[in-house]
């Protein structure tokens, strides 16, 4: 980095002295910042398996399924991840279930009932969701290909640099 | 989110048109991002839950959420901008933060069940979304994002030929 050109702070956020440890310092703040979402996270909702867990104190609780996939269709009830086990949601009146296959990802909200029951009043099936996987990993490999291509490491500079100069 | 092709070939795109010199792949990797540290591992996860019950634990699932969030992505791309050499490491670290940045704005524009996410965060915890689109809708512009991404490409390099000729014609001749 060209010091006499360079503002003082872009030289101490970037360059060469004490890199390894502003990086480390950064992974160590985003680790620290995950571990404080795996901590304070879950205490800003209330879960299906923590709902069936004690289902007297959580009759008619207001709950969200946000991108589950379906474990089975039975009696009427759409069977979905709680915790370890299983639970039921009763879709709307106007849902078809024969449309819900195990495998399918559905989306859900309604209230919970003391009978460990999901009564939902929305109920969405994704159904080009799979097609919607597909893609995310066809995208996540072109991206990461195109990065082995195009960026090789430079042992002078010790870092990467662009194998193109328009890449 | 939409999917992986989309935001990569929206990263191409606005790289291309923006006129990056340098920087066009590494937005297109800032443009990934986002899901590749917030989601990837929630699928992983989500996907032993569903198949065999472990992983059950909420924790699993909140502590990949600073991956998909400013705050998170701003440190993730501070640290990832010094795996490169220093005189790129400023421009790298802006390239990824822009496209990071077109990723979460794509992505608010789309409606969840739980009304987005805490992009606030710090501040808030307030869950935020524009909310258009279905989460899904983003498949339906693949071809169209692959045709422009095809035409901006072969046009970027017809020009550059072009420019590189002309160049070459009007520099003085070698003594």
């Amino acid at each position: 980095m060209n010091e006499t050109n360079t503002p003082r702070w872009i030289t101490v956020a970037f360059g060469d002295e004490n890199r390894p440890v502003r990086a480390t310092l950064a992974v160590l703040a985003m680790a620290g910042i995950m571990a404080w979402f795996a901590f304070a996270g879950p205490l800003h909702e209330i879960t299906f398996a923590q709902c069936l867990a004690d289902p007297v104190r959580w009759d008619g609780k207001d709950l969200i399924l946000s991108v589950q996939r379906v474990h089975g269709v039975e009696d009427g009830y759409v069977m979905v991840r709680a915790g370890r086990g299983l639970g039921r949601v009763r879709p709307p009146a106007d849902v078809n279930l024969a449309d819900v296959q195990p495998g399918d990802t559905i989306s859900t909200s309604g209230v919970f009932r003391s009978t460990g029951v999901l009564e939902a009043s929305w109920f969405h099936v994704h159904t080009a969701r799979h097609w919607k996987n597909r893609a995310s990993l066809v995208g996540m490999f072109g991206a990461l290909g195109a990065g082995a291509i195009v960026f090789r490491w430079d042992r002078r500079g010790r870092g990467l640099v662009e194998r193109f100069d328009d890449a | 989110m939409p999917d992986l092709i989309t935001h990569g070939l929206s990263g191409h795109l606005s790289g291309r048109l923006v006129g990056l010199k340098r920087g066009v792949v590494l937005l297109v990797i800032g443009n990934c991002l986002p899901d590749l540290l917030g989601r990837l591992p929630v699928r992983i996860f989500g996907e032993a839950n569903f198949r065999w019950g472990h992983f059950a634990e909420p924790y699993w699932y909140w502590m990949w959420v600073p991956g998909h969030l400013p705050a998170g992505l701003l440190l993730a791309c501070y640290a990832l901008s010094h795996l490169f050499v220093e005189a790129r490491r400023p421009a790298a670290f802006v390239t990824l933060v822009a496209g990071c940045a077109t990723h979460l704005l794509m992505d608010s524009f789309q409606t969840h069940a739980a009304g987005g996410e805490p992009v606030f965060w710090p501040l808030s915890w307030h869950n935020f979304e524009i909310g258009l689109v279905s989460p899904e809708a983003s498949l339906d512009w693949i071809p169209w994002l692959c045709a422009a991404s095809v035409a901006v490409e072969l046009a970027h390099q017809a020009l550059r030929r072009y420019r590189l000729r002309a160049n070459r014609a009007s520099a003085p001749p070698a003594a």
